[in-house]
């Protein structure tokens, strides 16, 4: 099996995007997870005393 | 290893040189060949190989299953439309074998001893299709039978009895073991377990180099040259000038046939254009357009592409839509005629079309006889970009060919200028256009979202749910804003979040709840307001509530620091007053306290349902994208699944 799905020769070729997206959002939880990290949450405020404050 | 046997060729004296004690066939440097039979040999007029050019020669040496091979020699076959090499080859083990080889075709033949007594009469008037135990309770189905007329020999071979004809039966199993039996005479059979390999893993060394032969016809027609370069493979032909037909006839002559072309536009590449196709630098011989023998009469052409080493190719053109196609020993075994679909090594192929044909114009060589195909049946099962396409006709039995869609860039990338693109139409049989069958779609789904909840429940191992503050907090009767402050709480987390349970016992009324967590050393502040507030009621014969006493507020990627965190409440109250006159009016309170739970990092399963989003969104579009292309796709099917309102 080619590895390289982006491949047009690979099976997996008709999956290239599906990969992808699958592979980021699992990055995209796990960094969620391990750093407290709400997906898009809204409402929380943050006020840094070095300087102008923002919204995260 | 066996020990070779010495003889002296019966003509010229010279020493014979058998490596093996079953090899019975020779062919002496004098010329001269040689059989020999218990020890005795005598020199017989057998056919030999003229002008030998295949990739394989005697002493080729090759690998197959751990095992190594030197081929000895080989005998021909001529049977009805084509030319079979049974190479015999000497296993590092001293056994022999067949190798099997011919169209770019491979198969290892080892001998086999079936349960069954294999007999003249269980093969005299088998038909393709009929099914024979030649194991214990094991049906083998017939998928192909011929008739060898002449046999010609190189080097070293074995074929014992030496009949001047032999008929073969292919078997197979619907599970795809694969056994031919060679009659070789009345009850005189051999078996064999027939193995198909490529050339590619036999690692074939010491192969032949030399130019094919090529033969020179003039067309009796238009009295010009045509120059056959796949002779004797190729066993039919049209005159490039003038399409007049010819079909070889018992490997001696070719016969012009009575067939005319209709008119054509011709090929779309040109006869003797040369390109490198899927690795192979193929001859482009022959061209026909081809007529399905129906009421829809479509019409495709076919080009026959010829590589001396590795056979015969076919590219297919329909509407535009291009297929590379190869004939192939390990086809599928179906027991049905017609099944509505196949499964060839876990990939599902689905019925697509069938039908007669016949060629309508015709230019250059043929594998076969292209021209008496008209009572063979097609029958194409497709899971693009590739589809089977089984020939069978009660004559010449099974044969399979696989094809996968090639690209016009592709074929223009090979043959260049020689090359003119038709316009393309429609969806392609095979054309990927981006094809997943829908099991794919739904494994892969489920595969990336079981992935997903792996990922969300190893991550949450990490997370401790530390409560850090569980508290009651009362307002005073007179005021409706109270503010704590919890000190030196302690996240020692590199990045965590904070959950904040609010219950507050609001009964059509509200309490809005801020919070502001300081970090003690940098100043930084991070705060969220949560409103909780719940109302019922009852109107137009119907109960309604709405909102909740409990809510929950978050404060997310928080880092490790010393903290203090402030909380400040509002609640309701509600001013009654019962006479302007006589009472000062009333204050209600909505609430006398509230509750709140403070936890330190805990799971967010909300982040793994919207992660969940973007995977049940593709597969669901990827499901209507295919939906979409296989209903054009399939139009043309008279096996479509669809239903199609504009079919005029």
């Amino acid at each position: 099996m080619k590895v390289n799905f982006f491949n047009s020769g690979s099976p997996l070729f008709p999956f290239r995007w599906f990969i992808l997206i699958t592979l980021l959002t699992v990055g995209t939880l796990t960094y969620a997870n391990l750093t407290g990290w709400r997906i898009f949450s809204g409402g929380q405020e943050q006020w840094k005393a070095s300087g102008p404050g923002g919204h995260k | 290893m066996s020990n070779p046997i010495l003889q002296n060729c019966p003509d010229c004296g010279r020493v014979l040189y058998f490596a093996h004690a079953e090899t019975n066939l020779i062919h002496c440097s004098c010329g001269s060949t040689v059989y020999r039979n218990n020890g005795v040999v005598v020199a017989k007029p057998f056919y030999t190989v003229a002008q030998p050019f295949e990739f394989i020669q005697p002493g080729t040496e090759g690998a197959w299953n751990g095992k190594t091979f030197r081929v000895l020699g080989r005998i021909r076959a001529w049977i009805e439309e084509f030319v079979f090499n049974y190479w015999t080859i000497l296993w590092n083990d001293g056994s022999i074998s067949y190798l099997g080889e011919g169209y770019g075709i491979y198969a290892i033949y080892e001998p086999v001893v079936t349960d069954r007594d294999v007999r003249s009469s269980l093969l005299d008037g088998v038909k393709v299709g009929a099914r024979r135990d030649l194991f214990a309770n094991d049906p083998f189905i017939l998928e192909r039978k011929y008739q060898c007329y002449k046999w010609e020999l190189e080097g070293e071979a074995w074929l014992p009895g030496v009949p001047s004809a032999f008929r073969t039966f292919e078997f197979a199993a619907v599970d795809g073991r694969r056994i031919e039996v060679i009659e070789l005479s009345n009850n005189a059979t051999l078996c064999f377990n027939v193995q198909y390999t490529t050339q590619e893993a036999l690692q074939l060394k010491n192969t032949r180099s030399v130019e094919p032969p090529i033969k020179t016809l003039t067309c009796h027609n238009c009295s010009k040259e045509n120059v056959l370069k796949g002779f004797p493979f190729c066993q039919s032909y049209a005159c490039v000038h003038c399409g007049t037909r010819y079909a070889l006839e018992e490997g001696l002559n070719f016969k012009r046939l009575g067939q005319r072309n209709s008119t054509d536009i011709g090929p779309d590449i040109e006869l003797g254009s040369a390109g490198v196709l899927k690795g192979i630098n193929y001859e482009v011989i022959g061209y026909a357009q081809k007529e399905e023998a129906n009421q829809y009469r479509s019409q495709w052409k076919e080009y026959t592409l010829y590589n001396p080493q590795h056979g015969f190719a076919f590219l297919s053109e329909y509407n535009g839509h291009w297929s590379f196609i190869r004939e192939r020993g390990d086809g599928p075994v179906v027991e049905k005629e017609q099944p509505s679909h196949l499964t060839y090594r876990d990939e599902r192929f689905e019925l697509y079309n069938s039908y007669n044909y016949e060629v309508v114009n015709a230019k250059g060589e043929f594998p076969y006889n292209a021209f008496n195909d008209q009572e063979k049946r097609a029958v194409e099962f497709i899971s693009p970009p590739e589809v089977w396409i089984k020939e069978k006709s009660g004559r010449e039995g099974i044969n399979w060919f696989l094809g996968e869609h090639i690209t016009s860039k592709e074929i223009k990338t090979a043959f260049g200028d020689k090359f003119s693109p038709p316009w393309k139409t429609g969806v392609g049989a095979v054309e990927p256009k981006g094809y997943v069958s829908m099991g794919k779609i739904l494994r892969f789904g489920a595969g990336a979202v079981l992935l997903l909840v792996f990922a969300h429940l190893v991550t949450s191992l990490t997370h401790r749910a530390q409560v850090i503050s569980e508290n009651t907090y009362d307002f005073s009767d007179s005021v409706d804003t109270v503010s704590f402050i919890k000190k030196d709480i302690v996240l020692d987390k590199r990045s965590s979040n904070l959950e904040f349970e609010i219950y507050a016992g609001v009964d059509n009324s509200w309490c809005e709840v801020s919070g502001t967590l300081v970090d003690v050393a940098k100043g930084t502040e991070y705060s969220f307001e949560k409103g909780v507030e719940y109302y019922h009621g009852y109107s137009e014969g119907e109960s309604w509530t709405e909102g909740s006493t409990r809510e929950t507020a978050f404060l997310s990627s928080i880092p490790a620091g010393r903290y203090d965190l402030i909380i400040r409440a509002t609640r309701e109250t509600k001013v009654t007053y019962a006479s302007y006159l006589t009472a000062p009016p009333e204050l209600n309170p909505s609430i006398r306290s509230f509750n709140m739970t403070v936890t330190y990092d805990t799971t967010n399963d909300r982040n793994l349902f919207l992660c969940l989003i973007p995977i049940v969104l593709w597969s669901i579009g990827h499901f209507l994208l295919v939906r979409y292309n296989e209903r054009k796709r399939w139009y043309n099917s008279p096996f479509s699944p669809y239903t199609y309102s504009d079919e005029s």
